[in-house]
């Protein structure tokens, strides 16, 4: 009776240090779990190249599948270039200068198509020319108006 | 030549669900629309030029950014250096022009999107008419015949030059990349509207920028909802998003259902432990 007497006090002791433990790790977990939530919405921006060496006038583009595409222009030639799993896989545009960025659109077969202006030495103007891939083949369509 | 470009990088292309390709351009400062039917181009000159044709100062001066709505609607949008963006639309009845009035227009980049529904998005560097100091980005919004402007992001100086190109996520949020070149800043942001707020990421800071040879910024989005924006530094090269933690899982919430899951196991784990050590 004396020793189950003396036993509670020590039993009441205990039961707030437990609580208090208890709701300071819920604490630590809490915020861990927030910075952890907080990381995985982080987002970061990296830079990916699509070729090595100098080329200009990038032009980037999504077709109706949502793989990526790019155009570009290295020394005369205007590329076209398809991520796969493989990296990047390019292909001749056309053979001749151009100026400025050439924009990319898709049709509903995923068929690339592309507008450009070729450069003209002689005059700050330059036509516009336009060209579309099937098969991977690409073929210039003439220019634009000039019917 | 109708064909001849006499702006820089003023060309646009889209192709719409019937094959259709609809391009957009600058000639002589004059607006030209054409869309390639079976093989032949049928041109249409949306703004003649009103001053003299070599001039392009006075009149049309910005690039075209050509949109194609889910019903097969064309639509061209050019930005004036005289304080508005003309953007023109053929919804069967011909072409009609739909201004967008701006005070300072002070760059010509200008970039359109038409929705499915044939709402319309134009981004573009300016501020309204009624509130000067909200200079900076700016998205019109065209629904019902009336267009609506907000501010994305603010400058507090203008930039030599600027460059924006605007597209949607799969829930239709809008994301504009755009790129400045100026005496304080130069770089490469990325604004995105989400749950009706925008928020802005520089996503390429000034190392390494090429003003030149680096022409029309352009943005989209890959299958996974990751963005991808044209860089040029001397290379073709490109900027994109990814996840830090849980790579793979796209989307927010998915990344938010792990992440959460992760933490409750974590704090039972803890629990366990806890009550463990403590009972020992």
């Amino acid at each position: 009776m004396v020793s189950s007497q003396q036993g509670r006090p020590e039993a009441k002791s205990k039961r707030p240090s437990t609580i208090v433990v208890l709701a300071s790790l819920a604490l630590v977990v809490v915020l861990v779990s927030t910075a952890v939530i907080y990381a995985a919405m982080d987002v970061e921006w990296k830079v990916g190249r699509a070729r090595d060496g100098d080329a200009s006038w990038p032009y980037v583009a999504g077709d109706g599948s949502g793989s990526l595409h790019m155009t570009y222009a290295v020394d005369d030639s205007l590329i076209y270039a398809s991520l796969t799993e493989d990296g990047w896989e390019e292909s001749v545009i056309m053979t001749g200068l151009v100026r400025g960025a050439s924009p990319l659109a898709f049709d509903g077969n995923g068929n690339p198509h592309v507008c450009y202006q070729l450069e003209d030495p002689d005059y700050e103007s330059g036509p516009m020319a336009y060209s579309l891939s099937h098969a991977n083949h690409w073929r210039r369509m003439g220019l634009v108006g000039d019917q | 030549m109708i064909s001849d470009i006499s702006y820089q990088d003023s060309e646009s292309i889209a192709v719409d669900d019937d094959g259709t390709v609809h391009v957009g351009f600058v000639s002589l400062g004059s607006v030209i629309y054409a869309n390639d039917r079976d093989g032949y181009w049928e041109v249409t000159l949306l703004v003649e030029h009103p001053d003299a044709p070599d001039d392009i100062l006075m009149g049309v001066s910005g690039a075209t950014s050509v949109a194609v709505d889910g019903l097969g609607n064309p639509h061209v949008a050019v930005g004036y250096n005289r304080g508005y963006i003309g953007v023109f639309s053929d919804e069967g009845s011909g072409w009609t022009e739909h201004a967008l009035f701006n005070w300072d227009l002070t760059y010509d980049s200008v970039s359109l999107s038409a929705n499915a529904d044939g709402t319309l998005r134009v981004a573009y560097y300016g501020y309204p008419l009624s509130s000067p100091s909200l200079k900076g980005l700016m998205m019109g919004t065209r629904s019902m015949d009336v267009w609506q402007v907000e501010p994305v992001a603010s400058m507090s100086s203008s930039p030599n030059e600027f460059t924006c190109a605007l597209t949607a996520d799969q829930d239709d949020n809008p994301q504009i990349a755009w790129r400045e070149f100026g005496q304080d800043r130069e770089g490469i942001c990325v604004s995105r509207q989400g749950e009706g707020a925008w928020c802005t990421t520089t996503v390429v800071g000034s190392d390494g920028l090429i003003q030149y040879h680096c022409g029309l910024l352009s943005v989209c989005l890959d299958a996974h909802g990751s963005t991808f924006v044209s860089v040029y530094r001397g290379a073709a090269e490109y900027v994109t998003d990814s996840v830090t933690f849980l790579d793979g899982i796209s989307s927010v919430w998915p990344r938010a259902v792990v992440a959460y899951a992760g933490g409750l196991l974590l704090w039972v784990a803890t629990v366990l432990v806890a009550r463990w050590a403590l009972n020992k």
